[in-house]
């Protein structure tokens, strides 16, 4: 029985040992035992106003990284409210063997030709395609993306990106500032994943339709065009799908095809172009 | 031998309590920074995942742009586009309105004419970074 005893209080002052090291171990938790990589931003020591200075340098450099997606996700948003679908459909045959007329004046004499007009009549994802416009209502206008593009790299705002030095503040309230920070950045970070998919959803469904004008604006030949009573008529050009082999469109005009519709049906792969 | 198993039994039972209570007090200044460190290496990696679809926004915003479109012609058929046998009908049709004051009816979105998305739309963009 004595044997037994000692064996069991051997075995229990071995788990103590055991437990009161392991105890010890786990209360000591900062990066030294975490084994910092090379491209780990936390010190290799355990003393906390050095993690706290690298935290706070984490906290800036992401701050920024996040301020400048922001103002992207932002303007993505306004332009994205402001966009209105237009029903548009070809009208005559692409083969050119009825439809508009059309004459070039080159001795060959008129033809016809296909052309794009607004769809009044189909019913809603009947039409050929859906054109994007930008909206003039509301605050849209002055959210219109300017032609040829911003071009502009986005760049933070000189108030987010100054960075005075920081006030003399005790570890707490340091902490608690910086647990605020990354808690917004969370928070900022589930909405612009959010704006991405969203975004990702729309994109997929968009199609880059080429259109060409046929015709001269300043109207020697073209589409003939006039009143019903008029003769002769003139010329004017029109808007046309390109299906021409060797030779660019003029544009690439944004449409969701076929009735294509985000979130629904989208036939196509991601941003392809209608041929 | 009573007394050492006492002891022990004390000692065994005594570390096995304290992790309860320590989950119930407010967490250290050691601990919060833990966390935090943490919680940025994993935010940071989230912040990294969406640097390439958020500069898809960008690429959108530097190529896109809009155009001037009009449609001449009245949808009565009594002004318009010569339209089927012999240009008998009159129909409206979609045209550019990219000269003069006036306004067109409709700024459709467009993108360049190279392959989409374009690579090129946007070459100005980095401009700034790259001078500097």
């Amino acid at each position: 029985m004595k044997r037994a005893h000692r064996v069991l209080a051997v075995a229990l002052v071995g788990a103590a040992v055991l437990a009161c090291a392991a105890g010890s171990a786990g209360s000591n938790r900062l990066p030294d035992a975490r084994a910092a990589g090379e491209d780990s931003p936390w010190p290799r020591t355990n003393a906390v106003p050095a993690n706290v200075r690298a935290i706070r340098s984490v906290v800036r450099d992401l701050s920024r990284k996040v301020e400048l997606m922001e103002l992207s996700a932002a303007r993505y948003a306004d332009w994205e409210a402001c966009i209105r679908g237009v029903p548009v459909s070809e009208y005559g045959d692409p083969d050119r063997q009825w439809g508009y007329l059309y004459d070039e004046r080159n001795g060959i004499g008129t033809s016809y030709m296909p052309a794009l007009a607004v769809d009044r009549k189909s019913r809603p994802r009947k039409e050929d395609y859906l054109f994007l416009k930008f909206s003039r209502k509301g605050n849209c206008r002055s959210h219109a993306p300017l032609p040829g593009g911003t071009a502009d790299p986005a760049s933070v705002s000189a108030t987010a990106a100054a960075s005075g030095r920081p006030r003399a503040q005790t570890l707490r309230r340091t902490l608690r500032h910086l647990e605020h920070r990354v808690r917004n950045m969370k928070r900022s970070a589930r909405r612009l994943l959010a704006a991405s998919e969203r975004f990702d959803e729309w994109e997929s469904c968009v199609s880059w339709v080429p259109v060409t004008e046929y015709g001269d604006p300043d109207g020697e030949f073209g589409y003939l065009f006039g009143p019903r009573d008029a003769s002769p008529p003139g010329y004017r050009p029109a808007l046309a799908i390109d299906r021409s082999d060797w030779d660019d469109p003029d544009y690439m005009f944004l449409a969701l095809v076929g009735g294509d519709r985000p979130g629904r049906t989208c036939q196509d792969e991601p941003g392809e172009a209608i041929d | 031998m009573r007394r050492v198993l006492t002891i022990a039994l004390i000692c065994t039972a005594s570390l096995m309590v304290p992790p309860v209570a320590v989950a119930e007090d407010p967490p250290s200044v050691r601990d919060r920074v833990e966390d935090l460190q943490q919680e940025l290496d994993s935010l940071n990696e989230e912040i990294e995942d969406l640097q390439e679809p958020v500069a898809e926004f960008d690429l959108f915003d530097e190529c896109m742009y809009p155009i001037g479109v009009t449609e001449y012609g009245k949808a009565d058929g009594s002004f318009g586009y010569l339209f089927g046998q012999g240009g008998a009908a009159r129909r409206p049709g979609l045209a550019l309105d990219i000269r003069g004051f006036g306004m067109p009816q409709y700024e459709f979105l467009a993108f360049p004419a190279e392959e989409p998305p374009s690579i090129e739309c946007n070459e100005d963009a980095g401009q700034e970074f790259i001078d500097h």
